[in-house]
């Protein structure tokens, strides 16, 4: 008998453990696609592309990191964060097919609700650019870029690196009398909070499909108005007499993230 | 008498059960190795300032006897086909794990086309191994010089039978792994011992390390020459006009590492297309075109110690590198020439920057008896 009542009573206890779980709040998946572009078509490296200049400009490496990749809340609807850090390389669009196929991002258990948008620091937020790299797993992209991105002398991520060919002389061949360039923006100071707004309806169990597009063009072109790539001081952003020109690199990405 | 045909019949039924049932041959029923303790001891590497992460696979703890193993491996020419060539042949410690030679010969002299490379920090490598990046880890590349024809030139089924049967080795195999029967003896671990000493070969202790990442406050650690080379090499100028660039940080930053492990066509080699590479690097194994021509930016650590230079040893001194630099090189259109450019140099920015690669030479790490020859 007393090991009966034991048995009740054990099992009491460990259906009432069980009540005492918190409801499983709803969530979604949201993949994240960014797909690389130039004035609207489809990034491809090393083809020569226009220029507003009229002459031809070819990018061979296109690549950024994006941190604080969030979701905007609405109404009862908290803001989420998607991702404290990713970093994106367009380093495979070296043809049409491959351009055309997006860089892809998933996130699970993204909790349902409508939000107002989305929000991207571009370039490495101060306190993740100010970490120490000896600490981040292999798998984490500051880790993965450590090498290729972190600056020493700046103490910094490098932002982002754009580099390329400007047809300098016009004649319609790339060679070593044209204009190279290498922007490398880093430094907490080029850091871009980028807000763009949009309905995004997060239902339980379903996927949402982000689609976004980085124009590289709008890096380079403002209303209008290119940067001057056949002059000298705008070939790279290596020095802190470059900062202006890295700021409004690193600026103009407000226009060219896009949906 | 009972014991006289106790043994016979022990003799022949150990015989029969070493035949296979079907052809006859005779089957090495291996060594049993459990009377031998496994009782592995955790290494934990300490990881020096400047020096990011270092990914330990979870299927390869280090291990003291796995080190220990490992280096053993690294050292002994048993893996090669006429055990004269070792892994320490083409990576001898005195020179950063590099070998003088612009080709390291193989098993019977023969060549081939690349120079050998550091690897001297080669654990904290995440950008693929070899000048082509055609390896992601250690375990892996380490299986590779065994049955390269111009390096060992052996086969690891080879090296396998003369491991499972070597006494010694059968023992650490054991202590470092737990096998329990000398034929569990396997390229595998074989290389994951290998790539657990690689791990160990950590440097970080050269004068410019003590400076930038150490903090020494020791104002003359450096001199001024080699300071003014330190703001070339990292185009540390804070803009002033007509200052020089080196714009050698693109490729060798990375904080102590000195290499930012990218793949570029540096521009030492004259061709009129991008398919003319006598060597196509890592369009090798991408198959991209605009790879060709590319290999892996290695790390300038000791760089004063691994002469001669480049993926095929063509430059013999610092001083050919510096002027290959200076000189732009020759196009090519997946050359980044927005750092490969002229960079008018003068004599005493050369000389600058000649002075702080130097300063980036560590020779404390000789020093090290873990990582010598335990033959000697």
């Amino acid at each position: 008998m007393r090991k009966l009542a034991f048995f009740l009573f054990a099992s009491l206890f460990f259906a009432a453990c069980g009540e005492d779980e918190a409801p499983k709040s709803p969530t979604a998946t949201v993949n994240l696609h960014l797909l690389g572009e130039y004035n609207g078509e489809p990034l491809v490296l090393f083809q020569p592309l226009d220029y507003p200049s009229g002459n031809k400009i070819r990018f061979q490496n296109f690549n950024f990191f994006a941190s604080k990749i969030t979701l905007l809340g609405a109404g009862s609807t908290a803001d989420y964060q998607l991702s404290s850090v990713e970093f994106f390389d367009f380093k495979d669009n070296l043809d049409l097919v491959s351009a055309e196929t997006p860089l892809e991002r998933n996130y699970e258990n993204v909790p349902v609700g409508t939000y107002n948008g989305i929000q991207i620091d571009f370039g490495v937020s101060e306190e993740l650019n100010n970490a120490q790299s000896g600490n981040l797993p292999n798998d984490n992209p500051l880790r993965q870029a450590f090498a290729s991105h972190y600056w020493s002398d700046w103490d910094s991520y490098i932002f982002m690196k754009s580099e390329g060919i400007y047809d300098k002389n016009g004649d319609g061949v790339f060679n070593q009398s044209d204009q190279g360039f290498e922007h490398h923006p880093g430094m907490d100071a080029v850091l871009t909070r980028v807000t763009k707004m949009t309905s995004i309806t997060l239902e339980e169990g379903q996927t949402f499909d982000l689609d976004l597009v980085a124009d590289v063009f709008d890096i380079y072109v403002e209303n209008g108005v290119a940067l001057d790539l056949s002059d000298p001081d705008n070939q790279d952003t290596q020095s802190l007499a470059d900062l202006p020109l890295a700021k409004s690199l690193m600026g103009h990405w407000a226009t060219a993230l896009k949906f | 008498m009972k014991k006289i045909i106790f043994c016979s019949f022990a003799i022949i039924f150990g015989l029969i059960s070493c035949k296979d049932d079907d052809d006859g041959t005779v089957v090495n029923p291996g060594e049993d190795l459990t009377a031998i303790a496994y009782d592995p001891t955790p290494h934990t590497l300490t990881i020096p300032p400047g020096l990011p992460s270092m990914e330990i696979p979870a299927d390869n703890p280090l291990t003291s006897e796995g080190i220990e193993l490992g280096r053993r491996l690294f050292y002994d020419p048993i893996l090669s086909k006429d055990s004269t060539i070792s892994c320490s042949s083409c990576h001898n410690l005195n020179f950063s794990f590099n070998d003088p030679k612009a080709i390291s010969p193989g098993v019977g002299g023969l060549l081939g086309n690349r120079s050998s490379m550091s690897l001297i920090n080669v654990g904290f490598q995440v950008n693929g191994l070899f000048w082509d990046g055609r390896s992601a880890t250690l375990e892996d590349q380490a299986l590779h010089p065994v049955e390269n024809p111009v390096e060992m030139a052996e086969i690891w089924e080879n090296v396998e039978v003369k491991l499972q049967r070597h006494a010694d080795y059968k023992k650490r195999f054991r202590q470092a792994f737990g096998i329990e029967n000398s034929l569990e003896i396997t390229k595998e671990l074989a290389a994951k011992a290998l790539a657990q000493f690689e791990r160990t070969l950590i440097s970080a202790n050269s004068r410019f390390d003590k400076k930038r990442w150490q903090q020494d406050p020791n104002p003359f650690l450096l001199s001024d020459l080699e300071v003014d080379g330190q703001k070339i090499f990292y185009d540390d100028l804070l803009g002033a006009p007509g200052a020089p660039t080196g714009h050698c940080a693109h490729c060798h930053d990375g904080g102590a590492l000195y290499t930012s492990e990218v793949y570029r066509n540096n521009a030492i080699t004259e061709v009129a297309t991008l398919n003319d590479f006598p060597d196509k690097g890592l369009g090798a194994i991408t198959g991209n075109v605009t790879d060709n021509g590319m290999f892996k930016s290695t790390s300038l650590r000791n760089i004063a110690l691994t002469a001669p230079y480049m993926h095929d040893g063509r430059f013999q001194t610092l001083e050919e590198v510096i002027e290959h630099y200076n000189s732009g090189g020759h196009y090519a259109d997946n050359v980044v020439i927005g750092s490969i450019t002229p960079l008018n140099l003068s004599d005493y920015d050369k000389q600058a920057l000649l002075a702080f690669l130097h300063t980036l030479t560590d020779t404390t790490y000789y020093e090290n008896p873990a990582f010598r020859n335990p033959f000697e």
